[in-house]
């Protein structure tokens, strides 16, 4: 069946427009760009291969750069099956001297490295070569021994078992002989040496057109033809010829497989094909091409081993045409069917076969009915084993005027069409597109090897559920085929490593057939919150839609860990008690948008407490809170930090940490030291002066500390004494403030005392203030003390004194106390451990009339005899009362409880107590 | 079949100027390699061969008629051995050149039949054992337009082998009328002679009397 030609120019018009063009079926792209070709080289002579292990990686020679000393020629390469092509510059100069590449042939081994046949042109002739691929896919390739010295073809056994696995074989014509013989070259080492073996019939005619093709099974074809008379007249001269197929079943070493002759693949009768330097229409100067040896292909099976031979013959349409033979026999009988249909002349056939059975037909026809001549590159199919043919115009040009155009050569002699897997894959040297210059340039094109291509479908985008954490994520990716014919999937590639497509247990490529889907698990890995995509590039035979892009997109949820104390975790004073803490709450908030799991909560520090809580992990629901308690409870005084930290999924913050601080105040804040005493002593006294032989008296007194910082101190305090002829008692209450090492105090002190020779007890009091300074082994200080209530009459007595004037006076003498104003100078001093000696000497200014200032003083030792039981020894002169000769006690007494001693000089901050003088007081009589 | 070289171009210009022209090229030795005087030696042998066009490549000079096999080529390379025996006869500037120019190591040039860049067939190729050397290493087409000025025509020449290679494709930078055509070639570097095309009928009498 044919398409309407009309249908066809419109698709190459289209493909001309864009360069790249899907229609129907084929595909096709200019490889040469302004930045690739800037040369504007003609590309010509094209020839094709694909890797057999990865269909996307395909590879080109052409006329590009030539080598020369310092620059190697080119292979075109592409990795993702045709789209995007880039040179490769790998072929070097073979030998000084060679110019070069003058004609070549490229093709992948079963290991996928990459052949490629060249043939170098130097003064002393021609010499082919083969380039082996011994380093990376790009590197520098290797020459190899040369041989022959015209067109050398190329074809490697891709079999991995069997006696001519990796085979290579290089057809070529040779010169050497009287008649130009069709020769074959074999290495079973990738060209580095070849073998060389006359394989055509020219026993009579000369041969030509040398091409080769090797079946599943091994067995090596050879196409030629045998040139049998004169050529005919110029343009699209003809000559008579017979294509011959000649068969090697041993690698090579012989080509007597279907005997030394070989089979007529049309028959016994010959045909008119060209022989002609003007291929088209020469009038007006117009381009021509040349088609000497641009008229024979053959191509094999690859499901049955079928060979399938591509000639030019001229028939009753009087054009040449393109015929196909088909031997089912390996060679031994051939079936040929038209290609073309009679209307033009056509040549250049390049035969292939895809895994399917379909043949594929790369020609060049020509129209010249106009005032132009448009050369068309076609190619036709036959899904039926040859018998029907299905023609698609590649291109029609007219080639007049480009700018790289050789006449009388144009594309050359021929261009490029293999078959890997279900799908066609060809080049020819065509009219460019999207070039600044109107040239030649290579086009490449794939088509499917179905009637009806495999279609590919796929649903973009492709959305994950929503997720929280770093867990991957799988969903599946259906691609499916909508097409006609089995759809082969390639590696899946992904523009994000984080998205990945697992690749079937079969491993890629993968067939999908027709109607069918094939479901991928893909995995997102997150790397974190929020949006990630990625993009998927699906590569596969749908001749439409070669590689499809297919956006994945997942969201990631995140829970967030968001803490919250008050007074920045300050956690203030707090003192160092067994019962005594403080709790904050550290509120955990979650913004997120997935639950929040606290794993553990630890605290730096034992002295802030986590809550202990039993059962890990806490949860937080997204928008949520919770409070959670830490306790201060500080075991010992200063400055304290910690840090609480707690575990979170919270990718940003794995771990939250919140800082919280206290401080315990010294133990003389919290605690400060509360002192009281009681004392008792006894002893005799002494001096003129004594109100009796002994005395005994008891004291006890009380300092609390009190203030913010326990500075203040309120000292309480009182005394009874006794003598046989007086009493006393004193109570005194002083305000102490303790600065560093210095105490200040200011105390009031009331006294009752009663001698015993007198009528009434006297109630007296002063005011004191005192000083002292805190040393480490030493206190010492002064003190002053002025009455209040300075004098009490004790005694009144009464008589009527003489008469003066009208009256008689009445004379009252009055006995009265007195206070005595005091300034003096305190020690308190430790002599040995336990041992202290407490003491003053005061400077006393007395009252009393006619008798003068006197001194005093006291000095105790103490010694502690268990805790809080001192004995004490004590010496008081002038102790409290003032008579007119000194006086004085020696007491031994006992001091139960505590009151400050030299060990306490360490305490900085509270009040130690202070001396607080008697309230000393003298008698005396007054007259009124 | 023999597929011959087409030639340079008409020859065009009064034979006066022409001849002028010719001489001014060769006797410019910016343009020509030291031995190059030995190749105007053999020019009438050439001719006498019927070579009507004469390829000078840096170390040979090559009739551009091709023959099919060696064997074929005899008749005319016969001929040329015999021209080449008998001294020329050249323009006094030529002699002059001639006389001036060292002899070459390698002794006089021999004409064989042997295989050029261009294809399968032989042609009549002058060289010698010795290193030879006719045009001036690297010379470029840019040092000819220095020296020559821009040139008449520029055209491209197809040489066809009777194989099936590449064909040669020159790209003639024509001076003198056409006698003379400086070549790139697309088997070689861009932008560099790789040859020197003579019209052996227009330069034969500017240099030999």
């Amino acid at each position: 069946m044919r398409t309407s030609p009309t249908r066809f120019l419109v698709a190459a018009a289209i493909a001309i427009a864009v360069g790249t063009v899907i229609d129907a079926q084929v595909r096709q792209v200019n490889m040469g760009t302004d930045a690739n070709d800037p040369g504007n080289l003609d590309d010509s002579e094209p020839s094709i291969a694909v890797n057999p292990l990865n269909h996307q990686q395909i590879a080109i020679v052409a006329f590009s750069e030539g080598w020369i000393g310092t620059q190697n020629a080119p292979v075109w390469k592409s990795d993702d099956g045709g789209l995007t092509w880039r040179k490769v510059m790998q072929i070097p100069r073979p030998l000084p001297g060679l110019g070069g590449p003058g004609d070549q042939k490229i093709a992948f081994d079963s290991n996928g490295r990459l052949h490629v046949a060249e043939l170098g042109s130097g003064m002393g002739g021609r010499q082919n070569f083969i380039f082996r691929q011994t380093g990376a896919a790009d590197a520098v390739l290797t020459a190899g021994a040369s041989f022959g010295d015209d067109q050398p073809h190329l074809d490697i056994d891709v079999r991995t078992s069997g006696a001519c696995a990796g085979r290579l074989y290089s057809p070529f014509l040779n010169f050497g002989v009287a008649n130009e013989r069709s020769t074959v070259s074999n290495s079973a080492n990738a060209g580095a040496a070849m073998t060389t073996v006359g394989a055509g019939d020219n026993s009579t005619f000369p041969n030509r057109t040398s091409r080769s093709a090797i079946g599943r099974n091994g067995r090596v074809y050879l196409i030629y033809k045998t040139r049998e008379g004169a050529i005919g007249a110029e343009p699209n001269a003809f000559q008579n010829a017979h294509f011959r197929v000649n068969r090697s079943d041993d690698c090579g070493a012989t080509w007597n497989g279907i005997g030394a002759a070989g089979v007529s693949v049309h028959g016994a009768a010959a045909v008119a094909t060209f022989f002609t330097n003007q291929f088209g229409n020469p009038a007006g100067g117009r381009v021509v091409a040349r088609a000497r040896s641009s008229d024979a292909w053959i191509a094999t099976d690859p499901s049955d081993d079928d060979v399938y031979a591509a000639f030019v013959s001229r028939d009753g349409s009087g054009f040449g045409q393109i015929f196909v033979a088909r031997s089912t026999d390996q060679g031994v009988t051939w079936t040929a069917t038209r290609v073309t249909d009679g209307t033009h002349h056509s040549a250049f056939p390049e035969v292939a076969v895809a895994a399917n059975g379909t043949v594929g037909v790369l020609y060049v026809d020509f129209n010249d009915t106009g005032t132009v001549t448009e050369f068309r590159h076609r190619f036709a199919r036959s899904f039926d084993n040859g018998a029907t043919w299905n023609d698609q115009m590649l291109q029609s040009a007219d080639m007049q005027g480009l700018a790289n155009i050789s006449d009388q050569f144009l594309w050359g002699d021929y261009e490029g069409l293999t078959a890997a897997g279900n799908t066609f894959f060809g080049v020819y040297t065509g009219r460019s597109t999207g070039r600044t210059t109107a040239q030649l340039d290579p086009i490449f094109f794939r088509d499917s090897a179905f009637a009806v291509p495999p279609k590919i479908q796929v649903t973009s985008p492709l959305v994950f559920p929503s997720t929280c954490g770093m867990a991957p994520v799988t969903t599946t990716m259906n691609v499916c085929n909508s097409g006609g014919g089995p759809l082969t999937v390639f590696p899946i590639t992904s523009s994000s490593p984080n998205f990945v497509v697992t690749t079937p247990s079969g491993g890629f490529p993968l067939s999908i057939a027709a109607g069918s889907c094939f479901a991928f698990p893909v995995t997102f890995t997150p790397t974190g919150p929020g949006a990630a995509s990625a993009t998927f590039a699906i590569p596969s035979d749908d001749p439409a839609n070669l590689s499809v892009s297919v956006t994945a997109q997942a969201t990631v949820g995140q829970a967030t860990a968001v803490t919250v104390i008050a007074d920045t975790g300050s956690f203030g004073e707090m003192c160092v008690h067994p019962s005594k803490f403080r709790d904050l709450d550290v509120t955990i908030n979650n913004p997120g948008t997935c639950p929040l799991v606290v794993s553990s909560l630890t605290s730096s520090s034992g002295e802030f407490q986590a809550p202990q809580v039993l059962n890990f992990p806490l949860h937080v629901a997204p928008g949520d809170s919770i409070a959670v308690p830490i306790r201060f409870k500080p075991t010992s005084p200063g400055a304290k930090t910690a840090t609480v930290t707690m575990a979170t999924n919270d990718p940003s913050a794995p771990t939250k940490s919140v800082a919280v601080s206290g401080t315990a105040p010294e133990e003389y804040i919290c605690t400060p030291p509360v002192y009281s005493a009681i004392d008792a002593s006894i002893g005799p006294t002494f001096g003129n002066g004594r109100t009796g032989d002994y005395t005994y008296n008891g004291a006890g007194g009380v300092l609390k500390p009190f203030g913010e910082n326990k500075t203040f101190g309120i000292q309480a305090q009182g005394e009874y004494l006794f003598y046989p002829g007086r009493q006393e008692g004193q109570f005194d209450t002083a305000l102490v403030y303790r600065r560093a090492i210095f105490q200040f105090g200011a105390a009031g002190s009331f006294k009752a005392a009663n001698l015993r020779a007198e009528a009434s007890t006297g109630s007296l009091s002063h005011a004191s203030l005192t000083f002292d300074v805190l040393l480490p082994n030493v206190r010492f200080g002064a003190f002053g003390s002025k009455g209040l209530r300075e004098t009490h009459v004790v005694t009144l007595s009464q008589a009527l004194g003489l008469p003066a004037g009208s009256g008689q006076p009445i004379v009252a003498t009055e006995t009265l106390f007195h206070t005595i104003d005091q300034l003096g100078g305190t020690v308190q001093v430790e002599v040995m451990p336990d041992w202290w000696i407490d003491g003053h000497i005061a400077y006393l200014h007395r009252h009393a009339p006619g008798v003068g200032d006197t001194a005093g003083g006291a000095a105790r030792l103490s010694t502690l005899l268990a805790p809080n039981i001192a004995f004490t020894v004590r010496l008081d002169i002038n102790e409290s009362f003032i008579g007119p000769n000194p006086v004085g006690t020696l007491t031994f007494g006992v001091t139960l409880g505590r009151w400050s001693r030299p060990p306490d000089y360490s305490n900085p901050r509270n009040p130690l107590g202070v001396m607080l003088p008697r309230v000393r007081f003298e008698r005396f009589t007054r007259v009124r | 079949m023999v597929w011959a070289f087409v030639g340079v171009t008409a020859v065009s210009g009064s034979p006066q100027l022409r001849t002028a022209d010719i001489q001014k090229i060769l006797l410019d030795s910016s343009l020509w390699g030291r031995d190059f005087p030995a190749a105007l030696a053999v020019l009438r042998a050439f001719a006498a061969a019927g070579e009507t066009t004469l390829y000078i490549f840096a170390d040979r000079a090559a009739g551009a008629t091709p023959f099919r096999t060696a064997l074929a080529a005899q008749s005319q390379l016969a001929k040329a051995r015999e021209a080449i025996a008998k001294p020329p006869d050249l323009q006094p500037p030529f002699a002059a050149m001639q006389k001036q120019a060292a002899q070459p190591a390698g002794g006089p040039l021999r004409i064989e039949a042997a295989k050029i860049i261009d294809g399968d067939g032989y042609h009549l190729v002058a060289a010698r054992t010795g290193q030879l050397e006719l045009l001036p290493p690297g010379l470029t087409i840019a040092t000819v337009r220095s020296r020559l000025g821009p040139p008449e025509q520029v055209i491209k020449r197809t040489i066809h082998a009777e194989g099936e290679s590449k064909p040669v494709v020159l790209t003639l930078h024509v001076y003198a009328g056409g006698a003379i055509a400086f070549a790139e070639s697309n088997m070689a570097e861009p932008g560099v002679v790789e040859r020197v095309v003579l019209n052996v009928t227009a330069v034969s009498p500017a240099v030999v009397r």
